[in-house]
Parts: C-alpha cells; sequence; structure tokens
C-alpha cells in the first residue's frame, strides 16, 4: 500500500461527512454493531471514530472500497476483487446488456442485513434466524473448528442452501454471480471481524488515550491478521483418514456406545433417544453478546431503583448506559431463543449428508454452536477419539433415521380423519 | 540464575548476603489485597441441571464475585498494561517459559477459576470428574481461534497453545454443565497475577525504577475503577502507574466499590 492511499485514508476517518442525501436516493448505510458497543459501553465519540474508521477502511453498501475513488487502504491489504465486489454491491440493477449488478441486496439482504448484521426485515421470521457475518464465525465447512470456511464451502453453501432451515438454494445462478456474492460474504464478514476488534480495542484504551491511527495499528496488528486467517482456510481442511474396513453392523453397534457412553457425551444434548431433548438451555455464540447485554441491563435497571446511595455521577453514567443498551437491545437484536441439539432421527443435515460432511461435524463439533469436537483441541495433537471411533459414530448417527422408532406413525386416511370434525 | 544465587548465598550467611542483596534488589515485588467497600452481595447457591447424581453432592455456588466475610476478594486479575522490552523481563521466568499450565474440570467446577498463562506455555485441559461427567471445554478468545474439545470422563489430558497476546482475561465455559465458568488471562509477558481467596495478590520480579501502569479487572465489575490502596488509586479504567523500588512494594488494602459489582 503507498503513502498517499494511506494519507487518504487517514483523510476519510478524519473528516466529517460534508453532505448527506438531498437527493431522491437515499443510499444505504452500514449499521453498527450496537449490541457490542453497549456491551463495551463506548461513548458517543468513539463510536463515531469506529464508523469513521470503517468508512475509511471499507467505504458504504453502495462503493466497496469507495470504488471510483482510487484505491482504499483495504483494497490491496484484504485480497478482495473490487470488480467481483462491485457486481455484488449496490442497488438492484441491470445494464442494457442485462448484466445485474446489486445481487446482494437482491439475494440476501432481507435476511443477512445490509450490513451483514442478520438482522434483514424477514429475518425475525425465520428459525434458526439467518447468520451474522460479523463475527466470522461459520457453521457448516470442511474446515478446523475456528478456521475460516474455505471459497469452496461458500460456494456449496450458496448453491445447495443449508437444508432443513429457511437458507435457499441458489443453484441456478451462474458462476460468476455466486463467486460475486461469496466474495461479498466474505468482504462484509471481514468488515464486521474488524469492528468487533476496533470496539475492543476502543475499550481497553486507558482513560486518556486516543486510538492512534496508524497502519502499525489499523493494518497490521486489526486487519491483517484477519485477512490472513481468510487466505489460509485451504490449509485448514480436515482430511479424515479412511474409513476401516469393518462390516456395517459392527460399526453401528460401536457408534452407539459411543453416543451414549461418557466418551462421545452425545446423549447429553442430544437425549436419551436423540432426539435433541438433551440439553436445551445454551444459546450459540452469536446470541450470548445478546442475552449477557439483557443481564447487566436488568442489573443496572435493578441498581438504579434500589442502589440510595449512588452519587449523582454514578447514576447519569447508569442512566445513559441503560439507555445505550436498551437502545441497541430493541433495534439491533432479534429475541434470544436457546441453541436446539438436533432431533437426529429426522436425517436432515444442514451441513451436508455426505459421511465426510459428518465425519467433520463431529471431529470439529459445530463453531458457534455448543456442540464440542471429539477430534484434538489443535491439528495434529491428541484428540478425546481416533478416527475409527469418529467414523463409527457416523455410522450410527446415519443409521438412527431408519431404526424402528424414527419412522412415523401410519397416517389415517384423510377422509377418516376429515369425519373427526 | 540471579535469584537462585540469592536464596543459596542467604543460607550461606551474612558475609556473602551484602552481595545478595544487590542482586535481589535489582528486581522488585508488588502486592496488595482486594477488599470490598459496603456490603458483600449474596452469593447464590448453583443447583446442577445435569448430572446430578455427582454434581449435586458438591457445594456449588455462583463464583462470578467470591468475597470471605471479611470481605476479601478472590479472583480479581492484575496485570501489567506497559509493553516491556525482552531484556526488562526477569532472565528468572525463561526457566518456567515453556511449563504447563492447568485447567482442571473438577468437582463440576473449573479449577483455577482464573488460569494465567504465557504465549509459550501449554495450556493442558483435563477431566477429573468421576464418570458419567464428561465435560467439554469451550474457549472464546478475542484474538485467538477458539476451541471446544470433549473431555471425557477418565480420558487422557489435552494440549493447547495460544499464539497471541489477548487484552483481556477470555472466557471458559461448558455447554454440558452450563453453570461451569472461568476464565483464561493470556500473555506475552510473565506480568499478572490473580488474588487468592484473602484477596491477596503477589506479581514478582518486576523491574525497578521504570514507570508501569497496572490495569486491575474482575469478571463481575469489568475494570475496577477509583480502587484506594496506600498512595493512590486507580482511575476509570481500572488504570494506575507506579514507580517500583528494589524489593517489595505493598499497596496494602486496595478498596473496591461494592457498587461495581451489584448487577
Ligand atoms: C430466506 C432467508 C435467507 C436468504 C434469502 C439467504 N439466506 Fe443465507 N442463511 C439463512 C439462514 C436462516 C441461515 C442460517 C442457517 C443455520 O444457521 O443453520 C443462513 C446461513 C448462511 C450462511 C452461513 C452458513 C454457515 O456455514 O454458517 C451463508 C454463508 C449464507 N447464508 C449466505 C447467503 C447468501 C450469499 C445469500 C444470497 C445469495 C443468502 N444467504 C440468502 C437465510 C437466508
Ligand atoms: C453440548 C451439546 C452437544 C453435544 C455434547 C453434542 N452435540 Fe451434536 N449438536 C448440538 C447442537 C446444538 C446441534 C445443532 C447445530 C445447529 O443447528 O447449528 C448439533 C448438531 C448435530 C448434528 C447435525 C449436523 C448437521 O449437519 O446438521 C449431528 C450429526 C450431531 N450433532 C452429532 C453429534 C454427535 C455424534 C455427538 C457426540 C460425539 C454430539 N453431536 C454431541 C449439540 C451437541
Amino acid at each position: 500500500m503507498n503513502r498517499v492511499a494511506f494519507f487518504r485514508f487517514v483523510l476519510c476517518c478524519v473528516s466529517p461527512l460534508l453532505f448527506a442525501g438531498c437527493g431522491k436516493y437515499d443510499p444505504p448505510q452500514f449499521s453498527l454493531n450496537m449490541v457490542a458497543i453497549a456491551k463495551q459501553q463506548l461513548p458517543f465519540d468513539q463510536q463515531q471514530e469506529v464508523s469513521n474508521i470503517l468508512d475509511g477502511m471499507f467505504g458504504t453498501p453502495d462503493k466497496p472500497f469507495v470504488l471510483g475513488q482510487g484505491k482504499s487502504i483495504a483494497d490491496s491489504e484484504t485480497g478482495l476483487d473490487p470488480k467481483k465486489l462491485a457486481v455484488a454491491a449496490g442497488p438492484v440493477r441491470s445494464d442494457e446488456f442485462g448484466r445485474e449488478t446489486g445481487l446482494y441486496r437482491r439475494h440476501c439482504g432481507h435476511c443477512h442485513g445490509t450490513t451483514g448484521d442478520g438482522l434483514g426485515p424477514t429475518a425475525m421470521l425465520l428459525n434458526p434466524y439467518p447468520r451474522d457475518y460479523r463475527p466470522g464465525k461459520f457453521k457448516f465447512k470442511a474446515t478446523e473448528r475456528a478456521a475460516k470456511p474455505t471459497r469452496a464451502d461458500l460456494e456449496l453453501i450458496v448453491r445447495h442452501g443449508v437444508q432443513g432451515t429457511a437458507m435457499p438454494a441458489f443453484g441456478l445462478l451462474p458462476d460468476a454471480q455466486v463467486d460475486a456474492l461469496v466474495e461479498y460474504v466474505k468482504y462484509l464478514s471481514i468488515r464486521g471481524q474488524v469492528e468487533l476488534r476496533l470496539i475492543d480495542a476502543m475499550a481497553e484504551l486507558g482513560q486518556d488515550e486516543k486510538l492512534q491511527l496508524t497502519r502499525a495499528n489499523l493494518v497490521d496488528e486489526i486487519l491483517k491478521p484477519i485477512v490472513e486467517s481468510w487466505n489460509t482456510a485451504n490449509e485448514s481442511i480436515i482430511k479424515p483418514e479412511d474409513k476401516p474396513d469393518v462390516e456395517l453392523a459392527t460399526s453401528i453397534d460401536k457408534g452407539r456406545e459411543l453416543f451414549y457412553g461418557t466418551k462421545g457425551n452425545c446423549a447429553k444434548c442430544h437425549g436419551p433417544s436423540a432426539l435433541g431433548d438433551g440439553q436445551t438451555s445454551d444459546y450459540d455464540d452469536w446470541t450470548k453478546p445478546v442475552t449477557e447485554l439483557a443481564s447487566d441491563l436488568r442489573g443496572e435497571e435493578e441498581r438504579l431503583r434500589t442502589d440510595t446511595d449512588l452519587s449523582n455521577e454514578d447514576r447519569v453514567a447508569l442512566k445513559m448506559h441503560v439507555a445505550l443498551a436498551s437502545q441497541a437491545l430493541k433495534a439491533d437484536s432479534l429475541p434470544p431463543r436457546t441453541a436446539q441439539p438436533r432431533n437426529l432421527r429426522q436425517g436432515i443435515y444442514r451441513g451436508g449428508r455426505r459421511p465426510v460432511d459428518l465425519y467433520r461435524r463431529i471431529y470439529a463439533g459445530i463453531n458457534g454452536m455448543p456442540m464440542p469436537a471429539v477430534g484434538p483441541a489443535s491439528p495434529g495433537a491428541k484428540g478425546t477419539m481416533e478416527p475409527d471411533e469418529i467414523w463409527s459414530l457416523v455410522d450410527y448417527v446415519l443409521s438412527l433415521p431408519y431404526e424402528s422408532i424414527s419412522q412415523p406413525p401410519h397416517h389415517q386416511p384423510a377422509t377418516l380423519s376429515k369425519a373427526n370434525f | 540464575m540471579m535469584r537462585k544465587l540469592c536464596t543459596t548465598s542467604l543460607i550461606l550467611g551474612a558475609g556473602i548476603a551484602w552481595a545478595s542483596g544487590a542482586a535481589a534488589a535489582d528486581w522488585a515485588t508488588l502486592k496488595g489485597r482486594f477488599v470490598i467497600d459496603g456490603t458483600p452481595p449474596k452469593t447464590a447457591i448453583i443447583e446442577p441441571t445435569k448430572d446430578q447424581e455427582v454434581c449435586g453432592k458438591h457445594k456449588l455456588y455462583d463464583e462470578s464475585l467470591v468475597v470471605d466475610e471479611k470481605g476479601d476478594i478472590a479472583n480479581a486479575v492484575v496485570m501489567l498494561k506497559t509493553k516491556l522490552k525482552d531484556n526488562e523481563v526477569a532472565p528468572d521466568f525463561a526457566s518456567s517459559a515453556t511449563d504447563k499450565v492447568e485447567l482442571d474440570n473438577k468437582n463440576c467446577r473449573f479449577e483455577p477459576h482464573v488460569a494465567v498463562m504465557r504465549t509459550s506455555q501449554t495450556l493442558v485441559l483435563k477431566n477429573s470428574d468421576p464418570a458419567p461427567v464428561s465435560h467439554n471445554t469451550n474457549i472464546s478468545p478475542l484474538i485467538n481461534a477458539g476451541i471446544n474439545p470433549v473431555l471425557a470422563a477418565g480420558g487422557d489430558p489435552l494440549e493447547h497453545k495460544f499464539e497471541k497476546e489477548e487484552g483481556l482475561p477470555i472466557k471458559v465455559g461448558c455447554n454440558i454443565h452450563p453453570w461451569m465458568g472461568a476464565w483464561l488471562v493470556v500473555r506475552n509477558d510473565p506480568y499478572a497475577a490473580v488474588s487468592d481467596k484473602t484477596g491477596e495478590f503477589t506479581i514478582k520480579d518486576l523491574p525497578v525504577g521504570k514507570e508501569l501502569e497496572f490495569v486491575f479487572w474482575q469478571e463481575k465489575a469489568g475494570y475496577l475503577k477509583n480502587a484506594a490502596f496506600k498512595g493512590g488509586k486507580s482511575d476509570t479504567k481500572g488504570r494506575f502507574k507506579i514507580k517500583l523500588k528494589p524489593g517489595e512494594n505493598d499497596l496494602g488494602d486496595i478498596k473496591v466499590s461494592g457498587g461495581l459489582f451489584k448487577k
């Protein structure tokens, strides 16, 4: 990245927005991660600063990377392709040759939100809620638990959707469009991760400290490691050892034993009959910040009501935080729902039904979800289970929908049931 | 090295003690004791919702604030904020640079409740509980990648390293037993400590004569702001600056306002 670009970027951060929409088209803005901001109790000036830095680094929903105004700082550092982003970003349009732009807003935004926060207008009605890309966590992928998805993983999700959820399959889109959409998901995710890091960095500042807007701080410390984790996802693909050559029935028996035994511990969450009714009171990683903020808020409201020795200064600070937290919860989050372990008797696998998909799910657990890993904590280290044991679990899980108790009772003939009314 | 010389020479007698005194004087110890200023809130008892046959036998309570009847606060964290150069860290620490730091799942809780490790050290995750109590240890860092391995009852311990320093303690949980919680401090330098059940902490072998900034933190309150101690007070971000003299530097009682814990 050259000097000029960096100065332009810094300028962008410090100069306030000089014009606001006076024409007909009001360009959409990215919204701030208010739940994280309220949790860290960032004051208004620091919120503004986070927003300015992000605009300087990533541009706006219509002009990612300040496209058309020369290269911005993130442009050269993220390795993202501005041409692909230009196709996915912006308002829904098509030119005289029928070339479409604004693909994200057309196909994804109403669920995943303009900012990729999972807060689109349809989101509230869905269960599970659409993914919030901002923490950079994805569930269904070929890589180690906390590693990023590969490009191929994301393409698979977009083409095939997530079975059993509202995430549709976009199998009919041309390759180039899928490619552009995947690039844009990465862009929103990297942007969201940078935002979270900035919020944390602000919160870690001392009383009179200010965040240094230097290249070392913003690019080397914050942006680069995030980009690096995306660019190295291919190195973290879980490659299972070949399935051992044992008879299926034997393998299923072993898998059953592991599933209900203390080594697998699967039944603790998935329930004594694998119906998904074991541990049902936990939350996933996208919801935890919301429940934690809600609990902070309850405590603070209680304190305002009952603590009679509060100093005036403390009272004012508390009231401000109560206002910030209630607003964030009301406007920038969805009602928390607990994470439900899957009913494994239905034979619906969100992350794919090939044995290798299930192997990876069981080996690494499901990122962002309570479901833990029976494989090692770090690649190459020792895990709780050996590969042959994981394969047996795969066989057992795949056999569950065919056990007799999984089959639905015979339906009454339609005429008969109607006669009852 | 220096340190070992010093202890042996103390045993050897007064003649050499003078020389070793100079060696010990190269480094400083910071200590203090966290006490609550106000009435401690009541501690909530936890009724286990899973594995009651085993976990029900242990007295489990909410550990997000542990205060004894005298008001001593356990599990408060003190960390050095100032970044030191390698040669400002006491050479003694080299011998523990690759030590293992244990985090056990024991009696349906984590032990210790706050673990401190360096990026050069290895975390060892253990499960000491009897069957059928298997655990998982879900660690959610802010900067490093997270992990969540199953720890089977009777299974072997698992090992993990974190590459990067974390600015704040990071959260540890168990998804099978959601009441279980712990914190992990991951640092490049060895200068962090956790208060024990009498509220006391000690950080040894700190550099002398240089202005150092420290921060006080506790999981329920966050930064321990405006905590008054002998000769000073933390600021609104729980920080304070101090120039240490050789030998012991005692902050005495560090008074933390009870209001900070009312959440
Ligand atoms: C009708 C609502 C809806 C639309 C439209 C939609 N999604 Fe999704 N999407 C979801 C839901 C719901 C999930 C969460 C599935 C889950 O958690 O199991 C999801 C999850 C995802 C994931 C995360 C998968 C993972 O492994 O974690 C990606 C990536 C994604 N969607 C991309 C897209 C893209 C790109 C588009 C537009 C082409 C799109 N989605 C359109 C609802 C939608
Ligand atoms: C701490 C709770 C917990 C434990 C223990 C657990 N799971 Fe899960 N599991 C879940 C949750 C929650 C989901 C749902 C994930 C989602 O919907 O995103 C899930 C989903 C699954 C799925 C569905 C994957 C897909 O693609 O749809 C399979 C298969 C599965 N678990 C198998 C297992 C096996 C085998 C074990 C034991 C080795 C196990 N689980 C242990 C909580 C758990």
